[in-house]
């Protein structure tokens, strides 16, 4: 239902209205001198602020008075008056988290177990919300390099240093972290391991795995193998894809795992960034399963770090599939907190299955764009086009043609 | 999928006396191996809850020799990994 005068989002709340009721709006009239014209009280209307700039005034209508404002030939638009959030950067809003923060959820309580270079443990944003830390690197559990924390901060981060300017998607979320990366970002597979393993002990629901191993991948390597593991227990494991786009055939390890969720980047024009790693899989499978923001990202910032582009003392901004996939893991937060019995094949299905195409195609999207309201509201969007298999990569020679035949025979199934 | 790649097989091959640090997967009860590991000459260094495999060191020789033992199903490199963030 549209209406000319009343904005959908007021429309929508006007039908759960009761008629007593009053609703903060903001009333658009067409001159400052048609507002002047209803300066006598009005039944069901208590008037607030009238702007100086623009034809605006601020009131609260039943509505029933709200539809007599909407008859009267001087009002433009009737819009209603929104709690306002600070946001982390620009991509909370664009993936519509204030909308599911509005209904009351903000992950509260919901383990998210963040495996990576630390955390720091002083930062304001995660104030009495980290419960445990550990460390498999031998340098203890503290982030001295800045990508753990930057992550810790978009899945769940308060923003309390920022008067909430850069809040995290889950900023009521309980906080696990495991240091299994060193200082300069780099760690192996087997502390990684240890890292998921130690999580799933500690009881977490969703783990946010913001690493991996470049090269082909067919999901069956340890890693992968702890991960998909570590799903089967229960839990919710959100893998960024890798930074090797555009190429097909880039997605490497633990991203290329069949259970998890493997997240793509976008960028600021909301398509998939240039960056994100690509499928298929080796073994042909669509990969990434959805994509999330990745570029620019403003987060909490370790004390004394350097990693990425500083804004202040707290916060600094990053790039990468890194940053999408706890967009990813902080949605699925707020989804445990609305319905905790969901499996994490659920969860992820109730990704999949609501995000918004962006055209591209599905080794590059996934299903699409992750949407935290349509999540939550079990929005079912369109299945995107079938994507024809890309030929694999690296064929000798003179083989190249055989070798996409007979890929496109085997592999070249169409997205279920 | 073989148990061992034919590239790391190589590499322990030619490289007997050098450390290698491997994933391995097992069937069965990890901490019953243990001592059978150890005689070897392997050293455990982390062991999985989650999938009951271990990650340990030892030289292409004792590698070579564990790829023989049947309650051993996969080894694989420890490979590196890095933060995907810039």
């Amino acid at each position: 239902m549209t209406d000319e005068k009343i904005t959908r989002g007021l429309l929508r709340t006007l039908a759960e209205t009761e008629e007593e009721t009053s609703l903060p709006i903001i009333v658009q009239y067409k001159a400052r001198r048609h507002i002047l014209h209803h300066r006598a009280p009005r039944r069901g209307i208590q008037e607030g602020y009238r702007y100086r700039l623009r034809p605006f005034v601020q009131m609260y209508a039943t509505p029933d008075a709200i539809r007599n404002l909407k008859a009267d030939p001087d009002t433009v638009r009737i819009y209603e008056d929104l709690p306002v959030h600070a946001f982390l950067d620009t991509s909370v809003p664009h993936i519509q988290v204030p909308r599911v923060w509005k209904a009351g959820l903000t992950g509260e309580g919901v383990r998210i177990a963040i495996i990576d270079t630390g955390i720091d443990e002083a930062h304001p944003d995660f104030e009495q919300r980290i419960i445990e830390t550990t460390d498999f690197t031998g340098h203890g559990p503290a982030d001295e390099h800045g990508h753990g924390t930057h992550c810790a901060g978009i899945a769940a981060g308060s923003g309390a240093a920022s008067q909430a300017l850069y809040r995290g998607v889950a900023p009521g979320a309980h906080i696990y972290s495991a240091r299994v990366l060193g200082a300069n970002g780099g760690g192996m597979m087997s502390d990684v391991m240890a890292g998921v393993d130690w999580a799933v002990q500690q009881g977490v629901q969703i783990i946010n795995l913001s690493l991996g191993s470049p090269g082909l991948c067919d999901g069956t390597d340890a890693l992968c193998d702890m991960c998909n593991a570590a799903v089967r227990e229960g839990v919710v494991v959100c893998v960024a894809a890798g930074n090797e786009g555009p190429s097909d055939y880039t997605i490497g390890s633990p991203g290329c795992a069949k259970d998890v969720i493997t997240v793509g980047g976008t960028n600021d024009a909301d398509q998939v960034a240039e960056f994100s790693s690509r499928g298929p899989t080796a073994d042909g499978r669509i990969k990434p399963d959805i994509v999330l923001p990745g570029n620019n990202i403003i987060s909490a910032r370790a004390n004394g770090t350097k990693m990425g582009s500083p804004v202040n003392q707290y916060y600094t901004t990053a790039s990468g599939t890194s940053m999408s996939a706890p967009h990813a893991a902080g949605i699925c937060a707020l989804l445990l907190q609305a319905e905790p019995n969901l499996s994490p094949q659920e969860v992820k299905e109730r990704l999949m299955s609501t995000s918004l195409d962006l055209g591209d195609t599905a080794y590059a999207q996934g299903s699409g764009r992750a949407d935290a309201w349509r999540a939550y509201q079990n929005e079912i969007s369109p299945a995107p086009e079938p994507t024809p298999t890309p030929p694999p990569p690296g064929p000798a020679p003179g083989q190249g043609c055989l070798v996409a035949l007979l890929h496109a025979l085997f592999l070249g199934r169409r997205r279920e | 999928m073989a148990k061992v790649d034919a590239e790391l097989r190589k590499a322990w091959r030619n490289n007997p006396s050098a450390d290698f640090d491997l994933i391995i997967h097992t069937e069965g009860n990890l901490g019953e191996r243990s001592k059978s590991l150890e005689d070897l000459g392997v050293e455990i260094k982390r062991r999985f809850r989650l999938t009951g495999g271990a990650s340990v060191r030892c030289t292409g020789r004792t590698a070579l020799k564990l790829a023989r033992r049947s309650w051993i199903t996969r080894i694989e490199t420890d490979r590196p990994v890095s933060a995907l963030g810039r």
